[in-house]
């Protein structure tokens, strides 16, 4: 068929045109399909949203303009006493969620202290090293409000009152020695950090009811030394300085006080610091930036000195609101497959006060008294030392004694949640007086696997592995295992059925004078760490081979 | 005549000393009477072929088989503060075999020969039996540790090597 006037110019040139007309049509008509991304709020929208939740949720507060306190009630309706700077807010995003960061208008002045009994009349508020300023914090579409207050160390401060001001949320000085408080505007302390040149070196949280000002400490009496991984806790009392005044109502940014009264508050609060020697370079960090999963193990040790880092965030930023009520600065973990430095073999005697510090607590509350008084029914009882809190805040739950009716069996019941408590030791008795048993030992790394314990994260994960333990009392001695290298558990734990190696172990220590002990640290002793102490004991020494290849109890220096 | 007896008897003597099975310095008892004495290669083996399951250590100088059974004998040495009552291992001992719900627990009992006091135990796994025994321990905290192992059947045989054995072991001054 012959078509001329496919080869024309005209032809060519309106084919072309219709083409051309048709990708425009087109893609003009992608451009105008409704999208379905959430607008992006900007910053003062954001900002104009959270003023809008604010005005609504502190109706009083904002309007107004005339305001009094009550004095010397201890108070603490901090919304009476801050207001938000909008004027100067600052906005950032942090692990998804929008961050606004404002400095509070104080209706009067207000400093927190670690000093207590002085005059509030006679208080120095410009000498204070005290800045508080207030977070709001956005999370899908909800707004939440915290105080802020950055309670900054003479040494840090130098004679230079407004050197405080050079911190905020997101960034500490390099040198900032003092201590960061988290509060809700009922006064109640979220939680808090204690840093040391710029470093973190303590958690603040509030102090478990009941507690008094004082030490509380995990370990028996060594602090920092010799101790492979040891939370020290202590209890001290924060002092709130109020001063209460009256504004008038075109008086915007409280600068007139009239009519001043002056009283005090008062928090009790818990610092904990994990403390190791010569540990690990540094923590893997928490999954919650900025302010992350208290970290025990996050240590870098710089010349000679420990440094200890509770948690490092990534990046080196600071520490922020970690509230678990509102789920702000908790977000979970990924689970974790493999924990991270589980190849080193960890050194006994760098766990030795721990395990002292662990059995002595037992001791106390006469458990192991009450296990060895137990053998004689010939069934095994045991309970559990679960952590009160986490991260541990140095005091201890222990649960109920109790048996399966078995003679060479109970069944420990592991948690790792707010409910129950943290379980850091499992306490049973053997009344055969046999050591711990290979199930024993790998119970030690089945709990490792529970859920919620992988959901909180490396640092609980990696306090697990560095801390917890399985005791096992008998008439003549007391046994206390944990792990040493959690590869070579695992290798263990695959290599044959938990039936086969209750065989071995058996068949080993029948080889070996009836030695379970022998038995256990044969076939064990590279995954797993025992210690051995006189029955109703609280000082244990390394059990170990010696030359001779027999077992041997090396105590620690 | 006279040369000829002397001869008999040197003969005698090198023959009982060689029956002998000194253990060291620790303990003497007579080689089972008919036994192999076996090599840890030729243990090894022998296991591979007559038992599910091997509980003779593969490392002692006196293992021997004798007609269906696996005798092994050896002596244990440990520190002063690990030293235990045959009572306190008895205890332990069995407490572990009761955990393992495939052990079909004999007996054990403790008996004295020639003075000195030993645990003898005996358990079962599906045919298998291990008839096992230990010394308390001398002043020098030194132990005589033994097995048999053998099939059910050769109960009998089991029991009379062992008090073959017990008759003729002594501990070296």
């Amino acid at each position: 068929m012959n078509l001329p006037y496919l080869k024309s110019l005209k032809f060519r040139s309106l084919v072309c045109f219709i083409f051309l007309s048709m990708v425009f049509i087109i893609h003009s008509c992608k451009k105008e399909k409704p999208s379905s991304k959430t607008p992006t709020v900007t910053d003062s929208q954001m900002i104009s949203l959270a003023r809008q939740w604010y005005d609504a949720k502190y109706p009083a507060v904002n309007n107004g303009k005339l305001t009094t306190h009550s004095t010397g009630t201890g108070a603490q309706d901090w919304t009476k006493a801050f207001s938000p700077y909008w004027a100067k807010a600052n906005t950032f995003i942090i692990d998804s969620l929008t961050f606004i960061e404002l400095p509070a208008l104080k209706k009067g002045d207000m400093a927190m202290s670690l000093r207590s009994g002085i005059d509030p009349k006679s208080f120095n508020f410009s000498k204070s090293g005290s800045l508080t300023s207030l977070i709001i914090v956005n999370k899908n579409g909800t707004f939440y409000l915290y105080a802020m207050t950055i309670l900054a160390d003479s040494t840090y401060l130098k004679g230079d009152y407004d050197k405080v001001k050079r911190n905020t949320y997101r960034n500490r000085d390099a040198d900032f020695t003092g201590e960061v408080f988290y509060n809700r505007m009922d006064g109640s302390l979220v939680n808090g950090w204690k840093y040391t040149n710029g470093l973190i070196t303590g958690a603040i949280s509030p102090a478990a009811p009941g507690s008094t000002p004082g030490q509380v400490t995990q370990s028996i009496d060594k602090k920092h030394t010799d101790v492979f991984q040891e939370t020290d806790c202590s209890t001290t009392t924060t002092t709130t300085y109020w001063e209460s005044c009256d504004y008038y109502v075109d008086d915007e940014l409280y600068e007139y006080p009239f009519n001043c009264s002056y009283y005090t508050t008062s928090s009790s609060v818990t610092t904990c610091t994990t403390t190791t020697n010569g540990g690990s370079p540094s923590a893997p960090p928490p999954c919650t930036p900025p302010t992350g999963t208290p970290d025990p193990t996050g240590i870098s040790v710089q010349n000679t000195k420990t440094i200890v880092d509770v948690a490092a965030p990534p990046g080196g930023g600071t520490g922020g609101i970690v509230d678990g009520t509102n789920q702000i600065g908790t977000a979970p973990c990924p689970p974790i497959i493999a924990p991270p430095d589980t190849t080193t073999k960890i050194d006994p005697c760098k766990q030795i006060h721990h395990v002292d510090s662990i059995a002595q607590k037992i001791a106390n509350a006469k458990i192991i008294s009450q296990l060895i008084k137990d053998t004689y029914t010939g069934h095994e009882y045991g309970d559990e030392q679960n952590l009160a809190k986490w991260p541990p805040n140095g005091l201890y739950n222990n649960t109920t004694i109790r048996t399966d009716q078995l003679d060479n069996k109970f069944t420990a019941n592991f948690t790792w949640d707010s409910a129950n408590g943290y379980t850091i030791n499992i306490s049973h008795e053997h009344p055969g007086g046999d050591a711990p048993s290979p199930g024993d030992v790998f119970n030690l790394l089945t709990n490792s696997w529970n859920k919620n314990l992988q959901a909180a994260g490396p640092a609980a994960l990696n306090y697990y592995l560095n801390n917890a333990s399985i005791t096992t009392v008998t008439t003549n001695a007391t046994y206390i295992i944990t792990i040493t290298n959690y590869s070579e558990l695992v290798k263990l734990y695959d290599q044959k059925s938990p039936a086969s190696w209750d065989t071995e172990y058996q068949e080993t220590g029948n080889n070996h004078s009836g030695s379970t002990e022998y038995a256990l640290l044969s076939l064990f002793g590279n995954a797993i760490n025992v210690f051995k102490a006189n029955a109703n004991g609280t000082v244990f020494s390394v059990l170990t081979f010696d030359k001779n290849g027999n077992l041997t109890l090396t105590t620690c220096p | 005549m006279k040369k000829i007896f002397l001869l008999l008897a040197g003969l005698f003597c090198s023959l009982y000393a060689m029956g002998q099975a000194p253990t060291r310095d620790v303990f003497t008892a007579d080689t089972p009477k008919g036994a192999t004495r076996l090599s840890k290669e030729q243990l090894l083996s022998y296991m591979h072929h007559n038992f599910k399951t091997s509980a003779v250590p593969d490392d002692k100088e006196h293992t021997y088989k004798l007609d269906g059974l696996l005798i092994s004998y050896w002596s244990l040495s440990v520190n002063p503060e690990f030293k235990k009552s045959l009572q306190a291992s008895e205890s332990e001992i069995l407490a572990v075999l009761k955990r393992n719900p495939e052990n079909v627990i004999h007996y054990s009992k403790i008996v004295s020969a020639n003075k000195i006091q030993f645990l003898v135990y005996e358990y079962q796994r599906n045919d298998e039996v291990l008839l096992r025994f230990q010394s308390e321990f001398n002043k020098d905290n030194k132990n005589i540790n033994g097995l048999i192992q053998f099939k059910k059947l050769d109960e009998e045989k089991a029991q009379k090597a062992l008090q073959d054995f017990l008759k003729s072991v002594h501990f070296k001054e």
